[in-house]
């Protein structure tokens, strides 16, 4: 590909992605409540540090409850809003468009991601505005940077939901039960030290524990570049995946028949 | 040269039934050997009853869905084998009020589409201007889709099968359940395209639509065709004849049966209207004399029956579908 070809694919990618969002913010009581969802989990994380021995940092509480929503917005969003396209009759244009299915899925999943990204955001200024979560200006660029390699990283793992959801009629029910798992070994509601050893080598699996070590890191003050990385890497490694399996899933339907895409 | 060419072109669908103990799948066969072949520049009209195949048929050819076996090659290329390289080349619209992002605009929806569809990002929102204006939804362009009428939404669906400028165009019954005002501005876009050149391929289940807008036709009835050709190709296959409407005081369903037991009768159905009723009845006559005479000796011997008015007509496509389809005729393809 040559470098036209690759300013084209990027922006083709941005315009669809603020399509998407523009499209998934139209409605606002969603939207709302997409945002004041994780609050709900930061009052939680809030009262357990009020009630407990308080030597945790109440700032990497209300990161990881900024998490647990953007883990949620992506465990949901990314499999209802494939679900929407198939009853609003969208799904087929895009399986039948020129482009590859996963370019055209990964915008919708990015703008999920970015959706979970905003709610991350709510929920860290709920905590300074009313917890005592102390700011400091200096190092809010640095979690920016976290946040947008994070939210790109989340995309690519929100591929994966959206093959299940465009293979799979009834998704949902196989996604929610593994949110509670999810939020647990990914060191966002505790860090991963604190895990039970066996757990813990399946949280270096998911971009979100890379991301949270990295969010909290930055947070601090310290360096935040290695779990970056990793959170980009594992985050590469779910985009091709991802890409792959959503490929694979609109090729079945193709051949089965199955009407798992109308 | 054909634009379109199916050879011997079958689908099976696996069935699936039962719960989760009690699981059951059967093969349900839904083309069975299609055989089509559609000139450039021409618009084809696919007929047939619901279940018949016409959608099927459509999918595939747009790449949605694979066949089972045979061929389908669009300007010489496998859809099956290259279905990328084909989705630039065709459009499709399918009926009904479904396929938009309706929260948004149709200005939004279009571009959105224009960029799926790999416009250059230059000429994008001239395209998008130019199908408004040819839809005439210019004015409602920044209103949001749910807004929309059917028949506006149909005419964006139109709009949107022509964002890449396809030489192949797919209209899956574009005019179902529009009102009549806005069918009859579809078919005009429609025979706009077919004189812009396009080869158009049109499934609709309107007898008179097909015979106004298609140069050839094909019935389609589980899954295979039973005849192709034009209009009059169709109505000799079907060896139909005059066509007569009577309206009687008296007639019950009883009658149609004795009419449909006579040779020379292929069809007759009966309406009932509030003080009378509406005998149609189609037959393989080619006199209009003897048509009568034959119906009105059927009638005569039954004294219940007041004949009020009888009236005679040609053929129509419609009266050559009804008899293909009624008697499952696989006629030879002309």
């Amino acid at each position: 590909m040559n470098a036209i070809g690759a300013l084209r694919g990027i922006t083709s990618f941005l315009t669809a992605t603020w399509f998407h969002m523009h499209d998934l913010t139209r409605d606002r009581s969603d939207f709302a409540l997409n945002l004041i969802n994780p609050l709900f989990y930061a009052c939680i994380a809030y009262l357990l540090h009020a009630a407990g021995d308080g030597k945790r940092n109440l700032a990497d509480l209300i990161i990881g409850a900024g998490l647990m929503g953007m883990w949620s917005s992506i465990m949901f969003g990314a499999g209802t809003v494939i679900k929407m396209q198939r009853l609003q009759g969208t799904l087929e244009f895009l399986l039948g468009s020129p482009k590859r299915f996963s370019s055209v899925v990964a915008p919708i999943t990015t703008a999920v991601s970015l959706l979970g990204a905003a709610s991350m955001l709510v929920t860290y200024l709920w905590g300074v505005a009313f917890m005592d979560v102390r700011i400091v200006l200096e190092r809010i660029p640095g979690m920016l940077f976290v946040v947008t390699v994070l939210t790109v990283a989340m995309g690519a793992f929100g591929l994966l939901v959206a093959a299940l959801f465009v293979q799979a009629r009834r998704a949902e029910s196989m996604a929610s039960p593994m949110i509670a798992p999810l939020w647990m070994v990914s060191g966002i509601m505790v860090p991963v030290t604190d895990l039970v050893e066996q757990l813990r080598p399946v949280s270096r699996f998911l971009p979100t524990s890379w991301g949270a070590e990295a969010l909290r890191a930055a947070n601090a003050g310290s360096s935040f570049l290695p779990a970056l990385g990793w959170c980009a890497i594992t985050g590469s490694v779910y985009l091709l995946a991802g890409s792959w399996l959503v490929n694979l899933v609109a090729k079945r339907s193709r051949h089965n028949g199955e009407l798992n895409l109308w | 040269m054909s634009a379109i060419s199916i050879e011997n072109l079958h689908r099976n669908f696996k069935r699936r039934n039962g719960g989760l103990f009690r699981k059951s799948s059967r093969e349900v066969c839904a083309l069975r050997g299609i055989n089509l072949e559609i000139e450039q520049g021409s618009l084809f009209g696919l007929l047939g009853p619901n279940g018949a195949g016409k959608t099927t048929t459509v999918k595939i050819l747009t790449t949605l869905l694979l066949p089972s076996s045979g061929s389908v090659r669009i300007h010489g290329i496998d859809v099956a084998a290259d279905p990328r390289q084909i989705r630039g080349q065709i459009g499709y619209a399918f009926g009904g009020d479904k396929g938009f992002y309706d929260r948004l605009s149709a200005r939004d929806n279009l571009l959105f589409f224009a960029d799926l569809y790999q416009l250059p990002l230059r000429d994008q929102r001239r395209r998008v201007d130019e199908l408004l204006e040819l839809v005439s939804l210019a004015e409602r362009q920044a209103d949001r889709v749910e807004t929309y009428s059917r028949g506006m939404k149909q005419r964006l669906h139109i709009a949107r099968s022509l964002l890449h400028n396809p030489s192949v165009i797919f209209l899956d019954e574009p005019t179902n359940g529009l009102d009549p005002v806005a069918a009859r501005t579809i078919r005009a876009a429609v025979s706009q395209l077919r004189e812009a050149g396009k080869t158009i391929l049109l499934t609709t289940h309107y007898m008179f639509e097909a015979e106004e807008l298609c140069d050839r036709l094909a019935v389609i009835d589980h899954g295979q065709i039973l005849v192709e050709g034009t209009a009059r190709d169709l109505a000799t296959a079907a060896q139909s004849g005059i066509a007569a409407r009577i309206e009687t005081r008296g007639s019950n369903l009883a009658l149609c049966e004795a009419l449909t037991q006579l040779p020379a009768v292929i069809d007759a159905s009966l309406e009932f209207l509030s003080d009378r009723e509406l005998l149609t009845i189609r037959t393989s006559l080619t006199s209009s004399e003897e048509a009568e005479e034959v119906i009105k000796k059927c009638l005569e011997n039954r004294e219940e029956i007041t004949l009020l008015h009888i009236s005679l007509r040609e053929p129509t496509l419609e009266d050559s579908y009804i008899t293909l389809v009624s008697q499952g005729n696989i006629g030879t393809p002309v």
